[in-house]
């Protein structure tokens, strides 16, 4: 298992996501401590308000944590080439994301990094441009 | 509550009779708005003809104010318990996946919305959530104060000039600031509403009084550009709650 602690943004990152969901991305995700995973895709569901993308992490002990990660909205995300075919069952991915504030195993997805090297773009980490960062 | 619901009435039909003074060849809105961040220069001219007294909340486009954080309104007593009795997990719930924004804040959330623009209507249809939004220009009044409440609200709007001026009423208890707070059944908003100089933005501004839930009036800035886009279908699937309650366990 690869978990690490990226960055520690400054909260004005943040405030340049626009990260409003259905639901609040302030009160259920820490915005200042990108967290990277190493996966194997088990589903993807991609229908709003949020797509998530299930993955099997496997610890350092050998074990297996099952992870999910929440994606913008699917409305948005078209906007930038994403579709429900985007992730596949056994695909190996390393994910970029903001972890849930209650520590569970869930996360808002920020990148993933395909084997291949492809990359998908989630929750931007840079500054917004018109939609791309939008919820 | 009575007593302001009168005076809300009362104002709605001084908006009503202030259509006689509308323009004859009123801009048209019509088209395709993505949201913006920021409002520019243009919306700073809005900003200063907000009421004096309005709390202008910094959440346009999406952005969003932490736990506990109300961008300096006042909330009332019974709104402070509500926010420190609201549980958080419920957002994650299936129940509450798919619970249909209001007016304020699916206008400002960062979704895109056609407007469709006739001589005595208007009609935004919202990408968020596919809600539908009926502005009446004809100056017909406002539904009566005890009639059924509604997400989108009861809006009817005129012109001021090249301004299209909105008051809606009606409106069901809906969240607020995307931290806990809602707004009530009493919420008055108005809305005003430009093109940019070069067409190719529209300005708006809200202001809001709820009494029953924070004192004075709130108010946010808002901005959209023209693309050459469509509306996408939103239909939620409330089978995220699942997902997202399971995580949480």
């Amino acid at each position: 298992m690869k978990l690490t602690a990226i960055s520690a943004c400054a909260g004005a990152l943040f405030f340049s996501l626009a990260a409003q969901a259905h639901h609040s991305f302030a009160v259920h995700f820490v915005s200042d401590n990108l967290t990277e995973l190493q996966g194997t895709v088990t589903g993807f569901r991609f229908s709003n308000p949020h797509g998530v993308i299930s993955f099997d992490v496997k610890k350092t002990d050998g074990t297996v944590e099952h992870w999910r990660a929440e994606t913008n909205s699917p409305n948005s995300l078209r906007r930038r080439g994403w579709s429900k075919d985007s992730f596949k069952v056994g695909d190996q991915i390393t994910i970029v994301g903001f972890p849930a504030r209650d520590n569970t195993p869930y996360m808002r997805i920020s990148k993933a990094t395909f084997a291949d090297g492809r990359e998908i773009i989630g929750q931007g980490m840079a500054a917004p441009t018109q939609d791309s960062d939008k919820d | 509550m009575k007593t302001f619901l009168v005076k809300m009435a009362s104002i709605s039909l001084y908006l009503v009779t202030s259509t006689l003074v509308a323009a004859d060849n009123p801009p048209n809105f019509s088209g395709f708005w993505a949201v913006q961040f920021t409002a520019g220069a243009e919306g700073e001219a809005l900003r200063k003809k907000l009421p004096a007294d309005a709390v202008v909340i910094n959440d346009a486009g999406g952005l969003e104010l932490g736990s506990g954080d109300f961008g300096g309104l006042v909330l009332s007593e019974g709104a402070k318990q509500e926010v420190a009795n609201y549980d958080y997990k419920l957002e994650l719930s299936a129940d509450y996946a798919c619970t249909t924004p209001s007016v304020p804040l699916y206008m400002q959330a960062p979704f895109p919305m056609q407007i469709d623009q006739a001589d005595k209507l208007l009609v935004i249809r919202m990408e968020y959530f596919d809600m539908v939004r009926v502005i009446y220009l004809d100056g017909r009044p406002h539904l009566p104060v005890d009639a059924p409440h509604s997400k989108n609200g009861h809006s009817i709007g005129h012109w001021e000039g090249d301004e299209l001026v909105v008051d809606t009423t009606h409106i069901s208890a809906g969240t607020f600031l995307n931290n806990g707070f809602s707004h009530s059944d009493d919420l008055h908003l108005v809305e005003r509403f430009r093109l940019s100089a070069d067409g190719k933005g529209l300005l708006g501004t809200q202001v809001s009084e709820d009494p029953t839930v924070f004192t004075g009036k709130a108010a946010r800035v808002l901005a959209w550009s023209k693309r050459n886009d469509y509306i996408y279908p939103y239909e939620c699937d409330p089978s995220f709650g699942d997902l997202g309650a399971e995580a949480a366990e």
